[in-house]
């Protein structure tokens, strides 16, 4: 590992292959591939108990993978002991030694590692103002505040200038507040290290936000890997479309398939065109989703690809959700945008129409 | 109702607890109290008086008593409380496997065993290498003293690492430090209370045994415990009243740190 400056470090790429975990009789990992890029905010997100905690610790080191090799830039890595490998981990609970001061607590890597104490002190400063606390240098880790904690934490995990930082949850014990100031000061510190980060969470709202690319994980598989919009837009499947922002479930029938678009009959007979997954090959009865801020309202009902009934009416300042009962029975929710004051202008048992925009609708792979 | 019930108000409590207390330590402070009587009766109260205190200062065999007695307590505390450090590392530190309890047993086991047994088992033991190597120093009582010190400094010891987050040391591993520098770094700073507290209660369980010492020793090596039981065959003077006095208060002392190190394991890891 260089020293260098604070901009001038490349993060490491990980490549994973094949990767399962057992843990007694209980598959935590179930064959996961991933490749996480040099310099990437990468995001593991998945439920509790969906094997993103365990595939994190293989990286660090604390769990070996049962099969399935991990590279790092090219290199074997899967077989090491945590402190051969250039990853450093920003634990849950932080994991601060209680007996040491803030200062030696971000030193603590450059120590093991045999650097030379004015290194230490050099970097430890460095890393204290790419932190915010200067002042905190001496005191003891324990009468700092969690939000403090939380940033020595990352403070000690990014002194070693390691190739990649792997987050475990980091923000779950803040209040909300802190938790949005720390979202943007990660995405920061990301952009200033170019280290490149693995964060692990089971808040969609937290990786929509933060990350480059995300892996969503399910009963130790991933499900989809891709950018945040991507993951949001183009749901590969049931369970992505589910977990990650509220949706609309409509059953369609294929009527024709093009190279990226196929053609989609609505139950009311409409026709829409819809994305579906690559590598798919979409036919007969297939669900689409459609995002709630996707489709708005009209008053004219028959000319609509949907019509029903409004049977709710929900409103949360900056928008207000319509719940419409469809002729064929179903549930559709509308978001509209609160974009002027007063009432949305709807009311329960109205009939209304429900206009979809261009290329919203994407087919789930079953 | 379980919240409301409380011993405390149930009637006749308080009286209770203090007749108990009373029983409990009413010979002890009469034991104190006549330490410095200055008439020969440890009976009879005649009036205030140290002399006892200086007569058991200038009593040779005393004083050589109480060094002997300071020397094996101190080392065979400090062999004790090593074994125990490394038997506690080695029964915490591990992922749980057959025959770990088993383990736990084997070194807690001292604690049941009959004192006499064990007494009578190391006197035809160190009687036998006597014979065969000649050697009849304080090494054997120091030998016994360590062993049946060890599950008593072991016990805080463990107590200490059970309850010391693992995730430090997972952290410190993730920051470079090998299995060496893990412990000294972090699991030893972290642990070091406990082992002080394991270190002293070796100290007091060794300073005041009598069984296994009296049937160990050879020939002038009374310890301080087994002078005075020699002395209370004969005539009994305050004397005694007044070595006892001292060695309580030096034993309270130790039990007070002890406490003071035992208290609240993880106080200040958080």
């Amino acid at each position: 590992m260089d020293q260098s400056s604070a901009t001038a470090s490349h993060g490491g790429a990980i490549g994973m292959h094949g990767i399962k975990k057992w843990f007694g009789n209980f598959q935590a990992v179930n064959d996961v591939s991933l490749e996480i890029r040099s310099n990437e905010f990468f995001t593991l997100l998945g439920p509790s108990g969906c094997g993103k905690t365990t595939l994190l610790r293989m990286i660090a080191g604390f769990e070996l993978p049962s099969e399935g090799s991990i590279r790092l830039d090219g290199a074997e890595i899967a077989h090491l002991m945590p402190n051969q490998r250039p990853v450093n981990t920003v634990f849950q609970n932080y994991a601060l030694f209680p007996h040491l001061t803030v200062a030696e607590n971000i030193g603590f890597g450059l120590k093991m590692l045999g650097k030379p104490k004015a290194e230490i002190e050099a970097v430890v400063a460095e890393m204290l103002k790419l932190v915010h606390l200067e002042a905190r240098g001496n005191n003891l880790v324990t009468q700092l505040s969690g939000g403090q904690q939380q940033r020595v934490a990352l403070a000690r995990a990014l002194a070693p200038r390691p190739k990649v930082l792997l987050l475990d949850e980091p923000l779950s014990a803040l209040d909300l507040k802190l938790r949005k100031s720390m979202q943007i000061e990660l995405k920061r510190l990301q952009a200033e290290t170019g280290i490149t980060f693995v964060f692990v969470t089971h808040d969609q709202e937290e990786a929509l936000t933060m990350s480059d690319r995300i892996a969503v994980m399910s009963q130790g598989e991933v499900r989809q890997v891709g950018a945040p919009w991507e993951i949001y837009d183009r749901p590969a499947e049931r369970f992505v479309a589910d977990f990650i922002g509220e949706t609309n479930f409509i059953d369609v029938d294929v009527v024709s398939v093009g190279t990226d678009r196929a053609l989609v009959r609505l139950p009311s007979g409409a026709e829409i065109p819809a994305t579906f997954p690559a590598g798919t090959q979409p036919s007969g009865k297939v669900t689409i989703v459609i995002r709630p801020e996707h489709a708005s309202a009209t008053a004219s009902a028959a000319t609509a690809p949907l019509s029903g009934t409004i049977h709710d009416i929900v409103y949360l300042g900056t928008d207000t959700h319509l719940h419409v009962r469809l002729a064929d029975g179903s549930s559709f929710m509308i978001r509209l945008q609160n974009a002027r004051s007063g009432p949305c202008g709807y009311s329960v048992g109205e009939e209304i129409g429900i206009e979809i925009s261009d290329d919203v609708a994407q087919i789930l792979r079953d | 109702m379980a919240k409301n019930f409380s011993i405390r108000r149930q009637p006749g409590f308080a009286t209770l607890a203090m007749f108990s207390f009373f029983v409990l330590y009413l010979p002890i402070a009469t034991l104190v109290v006549y330490a410095f009587n200055s008439g020969t009766s440890i009976a009879t109260w005649e009036g205030f008086s140290l002399r006892w205190f200086q007569s058991a200062w200038q009593n040779q065999q005393v004083i050589e008593a109480s060094i002997r007695s300071l020397q094996i307590a101190s080392i065979a505390a400090v062999i004790a409380t090593a074994c125990a450090t490394l038997a506690a590392l080695a029964t915490t530190r591990t992922a749980p496997y057959r025959g770990l309890t088993f383990k736990y047993s084997m070194v807690n086991m001292p604690l049941l065993v009959p004192e006499i047994v064990t007494a009578v088992a190391l006197l035809i033991l160190f009687s036998r290498i006597k014979v065969w190597t000649g050697y009849s120093g304080l090494g054997y009582l120091i030998l016994a003293h360590s062993a049946f010190c060890v599950p008593f400094a072991y016990l805080p010891i463990r107590a200490r690492l059970e309850s010391m987050d693992l995730s430090l040391e997972r952290a410190a591993a993730d920051l470079y430090a090998n299995a060496f520098q893990t412990f000294r770094y972090v699991t030893l700073p972290l642990l070091w209370p406990g082992i002080l507290a394991g270190l002293m209660l070796a100290f007091v369980i060794s300073l005041d045994d009598v069984v296994i010492t009296e049937f160990v020793k050879s020939g002038g090596q009374d310890t301080l415990p087994t002078y005075m039981l020699g002395q209370l065959r004969r005539v009994v003077t305050p004397e005694m009243n007044a070595i006892s006095t001292v060695f309580l208060m030096l034993s309270l002392a130790i039990v007070t740190v002890f406490f003071f190190l035992s208290r609240n394991p993880q106080k200040d890891d958080r």
